[in-house]
């Protein structure tokens, strides 16, 4: 994949840029004063006081505070990244050139893919010495936060897709990354939203007469990338239970509700690297113009 | 080297080619003219397998476009009427780009590139930002990208235009020595002249068909001979023209300058014959032939009725 040319371009253009710099320099920060923040409050201001004392089993979720944030500010980082990726292309009227070269509408999307994961890889990596600083806590290990690097890596495959769809569907980065930033809004928060409010409706209907559950709804949660980081974390460093409640898993029935984060991570992974897939076939199929045009001319 | 025919594409109800017909030999340097709206870019862009026809063939080295397109893209250098440069790479990082889409790395990658800009003149320019290359350099680099893997046909969609005159000199002379190193070019210009005399055939496109083609010589010598008579007469030319009148063969004459302009139908014999009568009813005529055309003045005869 690294001999893909189009992702050595991008990779050596994506660092000339001052936009990486910036955007290195902007999720470091943001990311090192609110870790240091969660650990001020947990020991310089609970010491402050002559009663105060440092709880280390709440101590912990420091790392949870980290991890979930850094995941946030991936998930905010990856349409700006991919959505421009070829949308950017044909703003710069190169993405015509580009095909009638040997290359195929595939190469092009991974290509495009993989630089913009590699650019995420250079956040991840960057921001080593941040979430380092639970290390000096414990109760984390090594496997511990590979398994965040790890998940990091399939969040950006999978949101990334939904960047490059909408990079080849759209002409302008900017429509293309609103609609990723939606997908985003989509899948981590309506999707989230849903059972409940399902939920709400189904018992209103009830009146009490019968329990109430929302099935299989739940399933949407697991292309919800939200859930994943929270399934990871439970695994990691709290009970079942919590990812029960949390996960609004206790809606559903028995299958769904008795689910262990870690089988639900799982699952989820391979559900979204499918979406995934989905996503980078499709956006192969609108790269390619003789394709679009048969399609056409069968209708 | 490229067979097209009855090419037919519709943009919605718009026909942008209505079984267009074209030929191009081995070797040729195809002038592609037509006013704007004709149908050479959508030609082109068929072609190199930007977009499928609705109907029609189009054969490059006798490889179908349609159904073997990956074939053809190593046979054809595509240049649209735009630079697409990447401003952020060097020069010859452009090209490197380029030859590792077709499998040319390291060291034979570096001197690969570095002849294909010698051959464009741009050898000097190797470690120059593509941003700070002149117009005219953007577009030798991007010949220059086209010719990365040494493609049999170049197809040129408007390559001088924007360019200074000197620009243009210099485009034209890159686009010679390549037709005299055998490349097969089919270029699309509006600078007439400038297609007259570089391109060894011409095909003039109307309404998404092929109106004319041919040599240049051969579509000037068809023009010509529909063209008037012009004739300078030192003697006798108020008698000729009155003798001429009742030539059946005479459609219209009229007086420019010192200049009578005979609107006469036929071959060069009869041409000789004309002269010879008018000798013999006493005129002394000092210049006598067909008024000069040139692919200017062609262009607008055909695609005239299109621009009122």
């Amino acid at each position: 994949m690294f001999r893909n040319p189009v992702c050595i371009k991008e990779m050596k253009l994506s660092v000339r840029t001052k936009k990486t710099a910036m955007g290195l320099f902007i999720f470091n920060g943001a990311l090192a004063v609110l870790a240091l923040f969660a650990y001020y409050l947990m020991f310089d201001l609970s010491g402050g006081t002559s009663y105060s004392y440092v709880n280390l089993s709440v101590v912990i979720y420091l790392y949870a505070i980290i991890a979930v944030t850094e995941m946030a500010m991936i998930a905010f980082v990856i349409p700006v990244i991919t959505a421009g990726s070829i949308a950017g292309e044909r703003e710069k009227q190169t993405l015509e050139i580009l095909l009638t070269t040997r290359l195929t509408p595939w190469q092009i999307v991974t290509g495009k893919l993989v630089s913009s994961i590699s650019t995420l890889l250079l956040y991840i990596i960057s921001s080593l010495p941040i979430l380092c600083i639970v290390f000096s806590i414990g109760g984390v290990n090594v496997w511990d936060m590979a398994q965040i690097m790890l998940y990091v890596f399939v969040l950006a495959i999978y949101l990334g897709s939904f960047g490059i769809l909408f990079s080849t569907i759209f002409k302008k980065s900017i429509v293309a990354t609103v609609y990723t930033y939606g997908m985003l809004i989509v899948t981590s928060i309506i999707f989230y939203i849903i059972i409940p409010v399902t939920y709400a409706i189904m018992e209103s209907n009830a009146k009490g007469n019968y329990s109430v559950d929302v099935g299989n709804l739940v399933v949407i949660n697991l292309l919800n990338p939200l859930i994943s980081v929270l399934a990871l974390i439970c695994n990691q460093i709290v009970t079942a239970d919590v990812f029960q409640t949390i996960s609004l898993n206790t809606l559903s029935n028995d299958f769904w509700s008795n689910m262990e984060p870690g089988t639900w991570l799982i699952v989820s992974i391979l559900a979204q690297i499918l979406v995934a897939f989905l996503c980078l076939f499709l956006a192969t199929k609108r790269l390619n113009p003789i394709k679009k045009v048969k399609k056409s001319k069968q209708a | 080297m490229v067979r097209i025919e009855e090419l037919r594409k519709n943009y919605g109800k718009f026909q942008a080619l209505d079984g267009m017909d074209l030929n191009i030999k081995k070797g040729e340097l195809f002038g592609f003219v037509g006013p704007n709206g004709a149908g050479k870019t959508t030609t082109m862009r068929i072609m190199a397998g930007l977009l499928s026809a609705d109907g029609g063939t189009v054969m490059v080295d006798d490889i179908n476009v349609t159904t073997h397109p990956t074939k053809v893209k190593d046979k054809i250098g595509y240049m649209p009427d735009f630079f697409g440069v990447y401003d952020n790479l060097k020069a010859i990082e452009y090209m490197e780009f380029f030859a590792s889409i077709y499998g040319f790395y390291g060291k034979s990658a570096r001197k690969l590139c570095l002849e294909m800009m010698d051959l464009v003149n741009l050898a000097d320019k190797e470690n120059a930002y593509v941003d700070g290359l002149s117009r005219g350099m953007k577009q030798r680099l991007c010949l220059a990208r086209c010719l990365i893997h040494s493609p049999e046909l170049l197809i040129l969609d408007e390559p001088a235009s924007g360019l200074d005159p000197r620009a243009r000199f210099e485009m034209k002379e890159i686009l010679r020595n390549l037709s005299d190193m055998g490349k097969t070019i089919l270029i699309s210009s509006h600078i007439l002249p400038e297609l007259a005399e570089m391109c060894t055939n011409v095909g003039i496109v109307e309404h998404g068909k092929l109106v004319v083609s041919g040599t240049v010589e051969d579509i000037m010598s068809r023009m010509n001979s529909s063209n008037p008579l012009v004739i300078k007469f030192e003697e006798g030319q108020e008698d000729t023209i009155q003798f001429l009148k009742e030539n059946p063969a005479i459609e219209n004459i009229s007086l420019r300058g010192d200049k009578v302009y005979v609107g006469f139908q036929g071959n060069g014999m009869e041409e000789g014959r004309l002269l010879s009568d008018m000798v013999g009813h006493g005129a002394v005529i000092s210049s006598y032939g067909r008024e000069e055309g040139n692919l200017e003045s062609l262009f607008m005869q055909i695609t005239g009725n299109e621009e009122e």
